[in-house]
């Protein structure tokens, strides 16, 4: 089963996420802080990280910038939940390794599960 | 930095307006998907009440975050500055916020204390920061321990603290994670951003209004955000 780590510290709108990937064959792991997210990204390897970027604690950017720092964790394909009102492009994220961003004033659960889709073909 | 970061920090919103939008874009975003999610008519019966449930607390979440950013246009004048008892604040804020933190499986306490503290404050005001700092914590913290709402004396300035606790992080690895997210992080809300952003520069300003002022520490598992407000002259006819 596939391993879907989500980041994101509003609990209840993780598990939004955590129960809509469960539904659909994933096995999602939710966490709420960045500190745990590389604890987890190290026991649990997770084939996609989706996450917010305007974490409490470190901030996302800090856990892009640890998964770009060790070559076994580099290439973990990134879902970005996030506003519009952040202005950034998938372009500008895609150094990070992110792959996906997804506009949280749009998005669908099966824009979730379509994200996930897409970035491990 | 390179492009690529520069890009990223360009992107963040900054200043009081970005962060109140992005503060209250939050609960918006988790308002929508959970009516998404009760779009779903075979849903059990329990998980839909859950689910309308979540929906109230988080409206009057919101409700509570632009009552603080309407309350920052306050004039001076308009301030009632009293003796107050800040223990009985604290209990006011358990007894409002217990339903929310009850919903997400955390406990919201008011540390008792022996002896009581008066300090010169407009009660509704300092009851208003104080839920946001509150609020707050309850979003930072994944640690099964207790936020605590904390009076102390200090001189002749009484400290109300919220003190949250997020995961223990061993000290080593703290330093390394902190230098290098402070080497990429220009702007001070990619830090902590709910609470760097609108609540404590508002935070700041109600306490200045006050004769006081607010402030953060960090801890090794978590922060506790406080107000220092001053000792009222009344405690000596106690």
């Amino acid at each position: 089963m596939t391993r879907v780590l989500i980041v994101e510290d509003e609990t209840w709108l993780g598990e939004r996420f955590e129960r809509v990937l469960r539904q659909e064959g994933f096995m999602p792991i939710l966490t709420s802080n960045v500190y745990s997210a590389i604890d987890l990204i190290d026991s649990e390897k997770p084939s996609v990280v989706i996450m917010s970027l305007l974490l409490s604690g470190a901030s996302g950017i800090g856990l892009l910038h640890e998964l770009q720092s060790y070559v076994d964790t580099a290439r973990t394909p990134v879902v970005v939940y996030g506003s519009a009102q952040l202005s950034l492009t998938a372009d500008e994220l895609e150094p990070y390794g992110v792959r996906r961003l997804l506009d949280a004033t749009t998005v669908k659960p099966q824009d979730l599960v379509a994200a996930v889709r897409s970035v491990l073909a | 930095m390179d492009q690529a970061g520069s890009a990223i920090y360009d992107g963040l919103p900054n200043g009081i307006v970005g962060a109140s939008a992005s503060e209250l874009q939050v609960p918006l975003s988790l308002i929508r998907q959970l009516s998404l999610a009760l779009e779903d008519m075979s849903l059990p019966e329990g998980e839909r009440r859950q689910l309308a449930e979540r929906l109230t607390l988080t409206v009057e979440r919101m409700l509570r975050l632009t009552q603080n950013l309407r309350v920052d246009y306050r004039t001076q004048s308009m301030l009632n500055l009293e003796p107050v008892n800040p223990m009985t604040i604290c209990q006011e804020v358990v007894y409002e916020l217990t339903p929310l933190f009850r919903a997400h499986g955390r406990t919201l306490v008011a540390r008792p204390r022996n002896k009581s503290l008066l300090m010169v404050a407009d009660r509704l005001l300092l009851r208003q920061l104080l839920l946001g700092f509150v609020d707050n914590a309850l979003h930072y913290g994944s640690d099964e321990r207790p936020v605590q709402l904390v009076v102390g004396g200090r001189g002749n300035k009484v400290r109300v603290g919220v003190r949250d606790y997020g995961p223990a992080v061993a000290t080593d690895v703290l330093m390394r994670l902190d230098e290098r997210i402070a080497r990429q992080s220009q702007v001070l809300i990619a830090r902590r951003p709910r609470a760097s952003g609108v609540n404590l520069a508002i935070a700041r300003q109600l306490a200045e209004m006050m004769g006081g002022s607010a402030g953060v520490v960090r801890h090794r598992d978590g922060a506790t955000f406080y107000v220092d407000m001053n000792l009222s002259g009344q405690m000596s006819l106690l």
